[in-house]
């Protein structure tokens, strides 16, 4: 009787401890979890701002300001842009033979 | 009594005195031997099972707290102040709207021990205030005033080296908008709790406040481009207003949509009224001799007119005692292009005449020119037209008097006509490209092609009236409308409003673009016209020549024979004789 009393003690012993570990690491895995939520919201709050300041710095107003005062180009007209076809193609090379000559 | 233990022993026949009953109390009797064990097995007893229960109380609180967990639920590790409200991106995902993270500055006057000094000091930090007006938000009697919504991280620091007391800093949240005036009207806005008021900001509040993205079909680049060339014309004509949409035709999509005068959204609070009135989709308009295309494309479909149908347009038409007249007369008939291309009232007029006021108003109610548009805004306007859709209203609202609708309307239905014949309701929202959507037949190809042909000839015939508005090579299909304002009930001569739809290329439209320009002023470089062909055609082509590279739209060679058989370039235009028209 003594021993199933004891071999029960054991088992719920190591049953308890088990657990309490796994819910130990599930904790720490929680708090893991708690901060990589927080650092990726920073992170977030960080992209948006970086991404607010570089819609702001380009603009279109500031870029065709500082385009037109410090580049010299223009707008391009239709007459510079050809299709693909008016490209003539290379031409196809010739078959000879260095060496023959033929 | 020689017992050694019996010193203290109570003799139970001796009457306890008064000392002794005190004494046992201080100095209990040992009690008897057989007795004394009974005693000592209960309290050890008695100290067992107080030892044992302190530990399984001990022991239970332990097991509890090792084996339940934190209750995360009422945990919040998000800020819900609106920092997580969805941004608002272009087609390209370029940035419109943006929350960002800001430090708000803000005082509680009871706290301040002098307020003169902290308005001194504070004033060097905050350029926006001078010290006489911060001193005058310390001195109300409340608990909380705001004296700067957004400050920088640095200034941030220098406060908080001041070390004022009563002087606080707490982060908030800022809707921005990077792009300053560029869509303002369509962006909208939002009030201090972060909730839309106006635009797209409230129309998709919902969506936004639940951390959703928005992608917009508006094209910022395009945007920027129709702003800058309808602001110059504004500006060079003396007007004191204007409209530019671009749409795409297939899709319904709205590139750009802008209406000036604007302001920027940053500075909302400063911005003027007028200013803020989003013309383009809640101004109504006659927007006068545009309205001919549709006129001229209800006619083909419905086949009350041909290509070779004539109009005695030689002297003016009367019904009753109000005269329909051109503004510059022609002496002889005019078949359905010239009246098209030359904008003849007359002849739009007898056009209605065939088609009859019912089957007209059919057709404009169902390009949807009767009904406030179905676009993602709150700011969108029902069109004012007659109750009593007569035989005199069919005539007018031939020519685009007696309707008045917004310039989103017009690009509605001009793209069906012009277009590929399908009423398409335009969107703001960017569609995939595997969207299926409501398009609605109402014109068919045969004649949607002949109503181009004639646009084309409005802008490529000498005597046509957008000639201004030719961009080589892109192939533009224009028609202009010049209509003079209601003032004072009356039509005002020198009040105009003009307008001009275009599409491109035209032989397979992929664009639409709209501009009006409100009450342009004669001027002496254009021989006092202020009419549509020489206000609004030349930002038309300014328009086109810049977009198109951008939206991918390859020049055209207009000689290519396909082209030529696509547009039909014999249709009868101008006979000898024909005089220019002006609108």
């Amino acid at each position: 009787m003594i021993r199933l009393v004891l071999a029960i003690c054991v088992v719920l012993g190591g049953s308890g401890t088990v657990l309490y570990m796994s819910k130990q690491t599930v904790d720490s895995r929680f708090e893991q979890l708690r901060s990589l939520q927080k650092e990726i919201s920073i992170a977030k709050e960080r992209a948006n701002i970086l991404e607010a300041e570089w819609a702001y710095v380009t603009r279109p107003d500031r870029i065709l300001t500082l385009s037109s005062g410090l580049l010299l180009m223009r707008p391009i007209t239709s007459d510079r842009i050809l299709p693909l076809e008016a490209i003539p193609m290379r031409r196809a090379k010739p078959q000879t033979n260095i060496r023959t000559g033929q | 009594m020689n017992d050694p233990l019996s010193y203290n022993r109570v003799n139970p026949a001796h009457r306890p005195s008064f000392f002794s009953s005190v004494w046992s109390l201080i100095w209990p009797a040992r009690p008897l031997p057989e007795q004394s064990r009974t005693t000592a097995q209960k309290r050890l007893i008695f100290s067992a099972a107080l030892a044992f229960s302190c530990f399984a109380v001990i022991g239970a609180k332990a097991f509890h707290l090792a084996t339940t967990s934190k209750n995360t639920d009422t945990e919040v590790y998000v800020r819900l102040t609106g920092a997580d409200r969805g941004a608002i991106h272009d087609r390209n995902g370029r940035v419109l709207a943006q929350t960002i993270p800001v430090m708000t500055l803000h005082a509680d006057p009871n706290q301040i021990l002098d307020p003169h000094e902290v308005a001194n000091k504070l004033s060097a930090l905050l350029p926006d205030r001078t010290s006489g007006e911060i001193l005058t938000a310390l001195s109300r009697k409340t608990r909380y005033v705001e004296l700067d919504r957004k400050i920088t991280p640095r200034r941030h620091a220098a406060i908080l080296s001041l070390g004022l007391p009563g002087i606080f800093i707490t982060p908030s949240n800022l809707r921005t908008y990077p792009n300053g005036r560029e869509a303002a009207h369509i962006l909208g806005q939002v009030n201090r709790d972060g909730r839309g008021i106006a635009g797209v900001e409230k129309s998709m509040e919902d969506k936004l406040a639940a951390g959703h993205k928005i992608t917009l079909s508006i094209d910022l680049g395009v945007q920027a481009v129709v702003r800058r060339a309808l602001a110059k014309q504004i500006k060079t004509f003396e007007a004191h207003g204007g409209t530019g949409l671009v749409t795409k035709i297939k899709t319904g999509e709205i590139i750009a949509i802008t209406s000036l005068p604007d302001y920027d959204p940053n500075r909302y609070a400063t911005a003027k009224t007028e200013a803020l009135f989003n013309q383009a989709t809640k101004g109504v308009f006659e927007m006068g001799s545009i309205f001919k295309v549709l006129n001229t494309a209800i006619a083909l479909e419905v086949g009350s007119a041909g290509l070779n149908s004539t109009y005695d347009v030689t002297r003016p038409l009367r019904v009753g005692s109000f005269p329909i007249r051109d503004y510059h007369p022609h002496d002889r008939f005019l078949n359905l292009s010239e009246v098209l291309v030359f904008s003849s009232n007359i002849g739009s007029a007898r056009i209605a005449e065939d088609i009859g006021p019912n089957i007209q108003r059919s057709y404009m109610d169902k390009l949807g020119l009767l009904e406030r548009p179905t676009l993602e805004l709150t700011e969108t306007a029902q069109p004012l037209y007659p109750a009593r859709w007569g035989r005199l209203s069919s005539y007018t609202i031939s020519f685009g008097h007696g309707i008045s609708v917004s310039p989103i309307h017009v690009a509605g239905a001009v793209s069906a006509a012009a277009g590929t014949g399908e009423f398409i309701a335009p969107t703001l929202l960017k569609r995939r490209p595997d969207e299926l959507f409501e398009r609605v037949r109402i014109f068919s190809d045969e004649t949607t092609r002949k109503v181009r042909s004639m646009m084309r000839l409005a802008v490529s015939h000498e005597d046509g009236t957008a000639n201004f508005a030719e961009a080589p090579g892109y192939l533009v299909g224009a028609k202009t409308g010049t209509a003079e304002k209601i003032k004072n009930k009356r039509y005002d001569k020198t009040a105009n409003l003009v307008s001009v739809v275009a599409a491109f290329p035209i032989n397979d439209p992929e664009y639409l673009v709209f501009v009006m320009v409100d009450e342009p002023k004669p001027q002496e470089h254009s021989y006092g016209y202020a009419t549509a062909g020489w206000v609004a055609a030349p930002v038309i082509a300014e328009i086109v020549n810049r977009i198109a590279p951008i939206l991918n739209v390859h020049p055209i060679d207009i000689n290519q024979p396909e082209i030529r058989q696509t547009l039909e370039p014999d249709l009868r235009i101008g006979e000898k004789g024909a005089i220019r028209a002006s609108y």
